[in-house]
């Protein structure tokens, strides 16, 4: 791939994320690009994303590569639930079990823009989210802040960034009515 | 029945399949693939009846 321009647009850059979703990857059947944003994904067995509430200004999506000859780059969602329940246990616990064979997820950014991570049109679903970390630190006494939840960071080794929505998938996850996601009411 | 891209879909448009290292070029696509993504109910793909 040859080097050609970059042209700066100039609108607004807000950094965070919205909104968390994600999938076992063995549950995408098909996943559909056009002029390199998906434009949409099929599943299999009625599978859809599924939301996960994580606090507010809690998501963080961080891309770090390096490289010379070769390049690799490990893409990683680092995510804080607030509040043990017994929910709250059997969501992680099922972000454990799709640790095992990888698992894909849609970041909603603080831009409005949806990301696909763990898939590209390069490697597919070869390299998915397929590494996973926990931390619960329940605090000492109620006034200490950002404790008692639960910290899920899964992360993955690809060569690739995460892959944009077009802007008619993209509208409909922002609009919360998107049909590859099962919304929490 | 025949099945064909919803228009203003196809130009450029790869459907991949993640597990099976396949992919369908929309444009290319023969009936046999087009029915194959009605199936999985793809939503750029529609049923016509002859």
């Amino acid at each position: 791939m040859a080097i050609a321009n970059y042209a700066k647009t100039c609108t607004t850059n807000i950094p965070g994320n919205q909104n968390l979703f994600f999938l076992e990857v063995a549950s995408v059947a098909t996943v559909t690009v056009t002029a390199l944003e998906v434009a949409a994904i099929t599943f299999v067995a009625e599978a859809t994303f599924h939301e996960f509430d994580a606090d507010i200004d809690s998501i963080k999506l961080t891309m770090e590569g390096a490289g010379g000859s070769s390049f690799f780059q490990n893409n990683k969602i680092e995510s804080k639930f607030s509040k043990m329940t017994k929910t709250l246990v059997t969501a992680k616990q099922s972000l454990v079990n799709a640790a095992t064979c990888g698992a894909v997820a849609i970041v909603l950014d603080g831009n409005s823009q949806a990301w696909l991570v763990g898939w590209n049109g390069t490697e597919l679903g070869k390299r998915p989210l397929n590494k996973i970390t926990t931390n619960f630190d329940s605090g000492v006494k109620p006034s200490d802040e950002d404790t008692s939840a639960y910290t899920i960071t899964l992360e993955g080794e690809t060569g690739y960034d995460p892959v944009p929505f077009d802007t008619t998938t993209n509208a409909a996850i922002v609009a919360g009515t998107s049909a590859l996601i099962t919304w929490n009411s | 029945m025949t099945y064909i891209v919803k228009s203003g879909k196809a130009k450029d448009t790869v459907v991949y399949f993640p597990n099976q290292r396949k992919k369908i070029i929309l444009e290319n696509a023969t009936q046999q693939e087009l029915k194959l993504l009605f199936d999985m109910k793809h939503p750029f793909i529609e049923e016509k009846k002859k």
